[in-house]
């Protein structure tokens, strides 16, 4: 058993102690940072792989391509966190169906006029810029630089973690989606008083609009 | 040997307290979460994936999620002139999809793209006497140098500006890569919006960038193109040669907004504070 206690023996355990230590150290100082980055990379990535697969090419298929991102999209994208953050206050007022089919109806307008937006897209994608943490350590910002139409356009996305890293705004241009939408619905819900149920009604009307516009330009 | 061992102690104890400082370069921002022990994250490992992203741990900036989502957050702008300003939105709004917006097909159709983008470059170099004057006004005396060394190559090798040669190139000194302007120096200077503005043919603005615009007015050389109706006429010419951007920048937001004017007055005021703060 002496040889349990030899000197060199516990050296060594230390040594060995130590090596865990900084390499496991730094990984985890390294995750959390790149985890909402990399999570996000992962889902762009795929989206501009859809967008250039030769199988969607000249509006081929173009239904398929369009559900797929919209697959991928819903994976990060946390629409009824983005609802709730829009709505605001009176949030907690809906009941948990109008919740739902607010958000349903949200989520509805945003693919209408976004996933409409890069459907015929051809850029050289996004590139990384930087990232930011929030003060209490629970969020993160990706900051990126998007090739549009011949413009590079700041985009960040804002991004919390539940079971996975979620996004729950996005800053085009320095303007927050959210807060965008939360001073036209705040001015919407002030204007005569109207409830929740206007609100679920007046956002469904303007994405059937949109989607009918869509058809249109077509 | 037993030297040896406590040797690898002391420098396993230096290491183990030093850690944190070799993650943490940039200076601790305020945040009041509890600090962990640096030895933690071995003991910790199975549980690092709900680890916050300390911006002590990862040197990352920082922004404070709580105070710019609160409700008490005003990133609204005064509008006592609402009446007036959604009359001149929507007569701006007929303006833009209803007349020019046809024009500008018409237009585009009739000319080549080297013409219309000639033109814009052309203007655009004009105006660096607003870009120069507003960076050195805001102390951003790094960005200011690159707008001169912008034109100067634009102004040689672009043909008068005719050609931006300079875009390609990316000014090995970091710069925030908006466009200066007087209404954003008067921002840096510490002047609020005042009260949001409509014009009719301008669109959004703002008392303060309405103010900014007289200077930019000032600092555009060609303002001073006798007799004046040339001077407007030129000016009104790149407006128009360029309006389709502007335009389909307009048509998006308009179409994913459910209340156009709030959204539009929205999307004016949280981009132009962006860029006063950049």
């Amino acid at each position: 058993m002496c040889f349990l206690n030899h000197p060199l023996r516990a050296a060594l355990r230390l040594l060995v102690l130590c090596a865990m230590l900084f390499a496991v150290a730094p990984a985890a100082h390294a995750a959390a940072e790149t985890d909402a980055q990399s999570t996000l990379k992962h889902a762009l990535d795929e989206v501009f792989a859809t967008l250039n697969d030769p199988r969607y090419s000249e509006g081929a298929n173009r239904e398929e391509m369009l559900s797929k991102i919209e697959n991928t999209v819903a994976v990060i994208f946390d629409y009824d966190e983005f609802a709730a953050r829009t709505v605001g206050k009176k949030w907690r007022s809906f009941t948990p169906d109008q919740q739902t089919r607010f958000s349903k109806a949200f989520a509805d307008l945003l693919r209408a006029t976004y996933l409409e937006r890069i459907k015929g897209y051809t850029g050289n994608g996004t590139t990384y810029t930087g990232q930011r943490s929030s003060t209490k350590g629970d969020k993160v910002e990706v900051q990126t630089l998007l090739d549009f139409e011949g413009k590079t356009v700041p985009v960040d996305y804002r991004m919390l973690q539940k079971d996975h890293w979620v996004i729950y705004d996005v800053i085009i241009e320095g303007v927050s989606l959210v807060k965008n939408y939360r001073t036209q619905f705040q001015e919407l819900m002030t204007d005569g008083n109207k409830d929740a149920e206007a609100l679920i009604e007046r956002v469904q009307s303007r994405a059937e609009e949109v989607r009918k516009q869509n058809g249109k330009t077509e | 040997m037993k030297l040896f061992a406590k040797l690898l102690i002391a420098a396993g104890f230096i290491a183990l307290t030093a850690h944190p400082a070799f993650a943490d370069r940039n200076a601790a921002l305020a945040y009041s979460a509890p600090e962990y022990p640096a030895g933690m994250y071995v003991v910790a490992s199975s549980a690092q994936k709900q680890e916050p992203v300390y911006s002590r741990n990862t040197g990352l900036k920082t922004f404070d999620d709580d105070a710019e989502y609160s409700f008490d957050n005003n990133y609204e702008v005064n509008d006592p002139f609402e009446g007036w300003n959604r009359f001149w939105f929507g007569f701006n709004d007929v303006l833009y999809v209803d007349v020019l917006k046809p024009l500008h097909k018409g237009y585009s159709a009739v000319t080549p793209w080297e013409l219309r983008a000639g033109v814009s470059n052309f203007f655009h170099n004009l105006l660096y006497p607003v870009r120069f004057v507003s960076c050195m006004l805001q102390g951003k005396f790094a960005e200011a140098s690159v707008e001169s060394a912008r034109f100067v190559v634009n102004t040689t090798a672009g043909f008068g500006g005719l050609m931006n040669p300079a875009k390609e190139k990316k000014p090995l000194i970091k710069i925030s890569d908006d466009e200066e302007d007087m209404g954003q120096t008067l921002g840096v200077w510490g002047f609020g919006e005042g009260f949001y503005l409509v014009w009719p043919f301008l669109g959004p603005s703002s008392l303060r960038d309405t103010a900014g615009l007289t200077g930019d007015y000032f600092l555009n050389p060609v303002s001073y193109v006798t007799p004046w109706t040339a001077s407007t006429g030129l000016k009104s010419y790149n407006e128009f040669n360029s309006f389709d951007r502007q335009l389909a920048d307009y048509e998006e937001l308009k179409k994913a907004a459910v209340e156009p004017y709030t959204a539009i007055r929205n999307a004016y005021v949280q981009s132009r504070r962006s860029r006063v703060a950049r």
